[in-house]
């Protein structure tokens, strides 16, 4: 056993016994990331204040949640919403938090994908936050089921209705999914289940894990320069901080964090308070009623473009849906589909900039035809642009790239 | 420099694809409709009804001798303008619904909604899709044409005064009711009176009822302290004739509401007997007075509507939504021109429907001209060639709007859609001919109702805002300071 002395504060007393600084240190102040960065290196930092938020406020919104199909309306429209004091305050955040965690989300993606930070190394970041990206999108599918709205309705009505393509067990599988052979109290109980117990955890274990996964290929900077981190750090240790390429976690890389975050906390709550409509769908403040089927049913914008994968192919809902499982997990082969050898910011590897353009414009496209009601020339648009993002992804992306390669990367 | 640039390139990609998901969707899911319309236009292109030399003292007459067979005037304490028993439905058989009160009737339709309505009521809230309109009064071509679009039509519940009683008759009746209406009714009455016949607001659980009926009940206490040591007689004698009507009315109000509490076959015995009650039948004035002071209850199950929604769905074809959230899934703005005609139908979809049939015609043509001596195999392979055929086949384009209003926008081809008989159906919600003011009035008991928390989250929301303004400069501050000895 270790010898214990008399404690000289509280943070001895702990140190002595957890070794507090020596966890202080390799999780804070000796953990170091490079100082060429720019605000897009906050993005991690943000979406674990976003998640936090989410779990507040989503345990202040389970004091008063009732997840039956009779109960679960009014519980949230009626008790959180006008009776509950500052219930609006928690709804609001949670909705808007939600939202907003996915803009996020594409944004921490895709800086990613710009610098070039999936590849040589650091596949296991982009696959624990891909994975994540997953687990989210179930956990934020799940969670729009609970007010039991038209649109929680129908959009789950639709979306486990896509199980049923599966061959041979698709029917079976839909069944099993909702618990009944339609939308019904049975599917909001297991939806509720999983997105306020076995999501959030696994989703928790997940984050853990995508912190992990950065630890020893580090975090890219904006050359991707390829860094000693520790005779970086010697020198930053020796008091050449302004030579020395890297910088500590805590408190030089999150005091800009934290900036930040303060500034989107502005962002944040003038939408929560004033426009909250994008995050909060008027139609689902309309009970559910499965005799009325809403004129356009469409998912949240998060989710539009895979949805607009899925509509695109409209003249087979088969491959349709073939396609539509593809685009779920295509980002995951992302290291892989990439044959260059290079970590570059996209500005200084032309092919592969144009691919990124054009993958940016196609997503974009997605996104807006997935909304719209498929009429006239829009079928043919999404039907283009769903084709486009599997040979974008598919066949642009790897003979970009493996012409890069040859070149010699430079 | 460079990190707001890159906030640029990002803040532009979020709002194109912001423009995209929001507001260009929500305009292509709610193509432009007609204009809200609140002078009623369309009836006076059936005819104008002068309503500027009405005489209320006819229109009374009148009132009594041809509207109170089913309809009262509870706010009157003349018995015969209430003799019926108000919790009756009519028309007794196949489906009908309880005829309104019309006591405030003046005071929240509008004045040529309520004449035209009088004088054809299915004209006026625009359920012709539905019911048989009246076709008195026309000759020849019209009347063919008339009769030929009642074919199939249910009747409506209430009878057309068309060709009963004239112009002028129906305009005395309508002065009649604006004179007797009240000046003022708080938000929630003018919902109760326009809108709960049908549609429950269940989250009204009478918590608002303070704040809606403040000036009702601050008129009440005045009076109380007026009537302080005074017995009834000189209380009454002590009153102008401004307060006197008031209290009449809280009398008459007094009798409705025991009206109420009772059932239809209590009323049959009793409703006469309560029409003839006077003050002293209520313990005095001042009691009834005490008495009118309104403190709602807690009520747990809220607002319901006064008809049975079973009677609803037979008389109109579908159970009215309940309204308690409305405002929130609608917005100000759409409920407004949805309340103001809830008949709109997008133009675009006018004008598909006149194309449509332009083409069906044509198509039908080419039917009737194939040879008769076709096989049945031969004939159905041309009917599906010929119904494959559209517009640009056959070089149709949508014709000049030449039968339009002069007021109409050219775009709005509901005349010649309805003189096709192709006008696309609306909602099964009849138009309620509600004033601007009161169906302002109705919004805003529906944002008491489903957005109550409004004005503490326009308030609340500047001081988070604030919070945060001000923890972004601690923080910028904090961070150059850190960073003095990084650069």
């Amino acid at each position: 056993m270790a010898h214990i002395r008399k404690a000289k504060s509280l943070g001895d007393w702990f140190d002595q016994r957890l070794s507090t600084n020596k966890l202080f240190e390799v999780m804070m102040t000796k953990y170091w990331i490079p100082k060429n960065i720019n605000w897009l290196w906050a993005m991690g930092v943000v979406l674990t204040a976003l998640f936090t938020l989410l779990v507040v406020s989503g345990i202040f919104l389970l004091m008063y949640y009732k997840p039956d199909e009779h109960l679960a309306y009014d519980s949230v429209n009626y008790t959180i919403m006008q009776e509950v004091a500052f219930g609006w305050l928690w709804r609001h955040i949670h909705a808007v938090a939600a939202s907003m965690v996915f803009v996020i989300i594409y944004i921490h993606m895709f800086v990613a994908i710009y610098y070039g930070s999936y590849k040589r190394g650091r596949e296991m970041i982009w696959i624990s936050g891909m994975i994540l990206f997953v687990i989210f999108s179930a956990e934020a599918f799940s969670g729009y089921m609970l007010p039991w709205g038209q649109m929680s309705y129908w959009a789950a009505a639709v979306i486990t209705n896509l199980f049923g393509g599966i061959p041979l067990i698709g029917s079976d599988v839909v069944e099993w999914v909702r618990g009944n052979y339609v939308v019904a109290d049975s599917t909001l109980t297991r939806f509720f289940m999983l997105h306020v117990f076995l999501l959030p955890v696994v989703i928790m274990g997940a984050i853990a894990a995508h912190f992990y996964a950065l630890r020893t290929p580090h975090v890219n900077n904006q050359d991707g320069e390829e860094i000693d981190f520790e005779a970086e750090a010697e020198k930053y240790m020796a008091g050449n901080k302004k030579e020395a390429k890297v910088i500590r976690f805590w408190p030089d890389f999150l005091c800009k964090d934290i900036f930040i975050i303060s500034l989107f906390m502005i962002l944040f709550f003038a939408l929560a308070c004033y426009h909250f409509d994008f995050a909060m769908d008027p139609i689902n403040f309309e009970r559910a009623n499965q005799l009325a089927t809403p004129a356009h049913i469409y998912p949240e914008w998060y989710f539009l473009w895979s949805y607009e994968v899925l509509r695109g192919i409209f003249f087979s809902a088969n491959l349709g849906l073939i396609f539509f499982g593809i685009a779920q997990v295509v980002f995951l082969l992302l290291p892989w589909l990439d044959r260059s050898d290079v970590v570059k910011p996209a500005h200084k590897r032309p092919g592969f900039l144009i691919f990124f353009i054009l993958l940016i414009i196609d997503l974009i496209v997605l996104t807006v035809y997935g909304k719209l009601p498929p009429d006239g020339n829009a079928k043919y648009i999404g039907l283009a642009a769903s084709v486009s993002f599997l040979v974008l992804l598919f066949i642009v992306l790897p003979m970009v790239t493996m012409a890069e390669n040859k070149k010699g990367g430079e | 420099m460079r990190e707001f640039k890159i906030f640029i390139i990002v803040a532009f990609i979020i709002g194109v694809m912001y423009y995209g998901v929001e507001p260009l969707a929500h305009h292509a899911m709610h193509p432009p409709t007609a204009q809200s319309d609140y002078e009623f236009k369309d009836l006076k292109e059936l005819g104008a009804i002068d309503l500027s030399n009405g005489n209320a003292e006819n229109g009374k007459t009148l009132f009594a001798d041809n509207c109170t067979s089913c309809h009262t005037l509870n706010s009157q304490l003349d018995d015969t303008l209430n003799a019926r028993n108000p919790k009756t439905v009519q028309p007794a058989v196949n489906g009908g619904v309880i005829p309104p009160d019309l006591s405030n009737a003046g005071l929240i339709f509008d004045s040529q909604f309520l004449a035209h309505f009088i004088k054809d009521p299915v004209r006026a809230v625009r359920l012709e899709s539905k019911f048989e309109v009246s076709c008195e009064g026309l000759e020849g071509e019209a009347l063919d044409k008339c009769d030929a679009t009642n074919n199939g039509k249910e009747s409506y519940p209430m009878n057309a005064f068309n060709g009963m009683i004239s112009d002028s008759d129906i305009a005395d009746i309508v002065t009649y009711l604006k004179s007797i209406a009240p000046k003022h009714l708080s938000n929630k009455e003018v919902f109760v009176e326009a809108c709960s016949r049908c549609h429950s607001a269940v989250y009204d659980k009478n918590q608002y009822d303070s704040m809606f009926f403040a000036q009702h009940n601050a008129k009440i206490e005045s009076l109380l302290k007026q009537s302080e040591s005074k017995k009834d007689d000189a209380f009454l004698e002590s009153l102008n004739s401004e307060d006197k009507a008031f209290l009449d009315s809280l009398l008459a109000a007094t009798k409705a509401k025991e009206k109420e509490g009772l059932s239809e076959a209590e009323l049959d015995n009793s409703n006469d007997e309560i029409n003839k009650k006077q003050f002293a039948d209520y313990g005095g004035a001042i009691a009834v007075l005490q008495n009118s002071l309104i403190e709602s209850g807690f009520n747990k199950d809220g607002l319901h509507a006064a008809t049975n929604a079973d009677l609803i769905k037979a008389y109109l074809g579908n159970t009215p939504p309940d309204l308690s959230m409305m405002i929130r899934a609608k917005g100000h703005k759409e409920l407004a021109a949805f309340i103001n005609n809830p008949q709109k139908v997008p133009l675009i979809d006018i004008k598909v429907a006149i194309i449509g049939k332009l083409v069906k015609d044509k198509q039908n043509e080419e039917k009737q001209a194939l040879p008769e001596n076709l096989s049945d195999d031969e004939k159905k392979a041309k009917y599906k060639e010929i119904g494959a055929r559209d517009a640009e086949y056959y070089g149709i384009k949508l014709p000049e709007n030449t039968m339009k209003y002069s007021w109409q926008s050219n775009d709005d081809y509901t005349n010649m859609a309805k003189d096709m008989g192709v006008m696309p159906q609306g909602k099964a919600m009849p138009r309620v001919g509600l004033t601007e003011e009161a169906e302002e009035q109705v919004i805003s008991y529906l944002e008491t109702l489903g957005d109550s928390k409004k004005a503490q989250r326009d308030s609340l929301g500047l001081w988070i805002i604030g919070f945060f303004v001000l923890l972004s400069v601690l923080a910028y501050m904090w961070k150059s300071k850190i960073w003095r000895d990084l650069h």
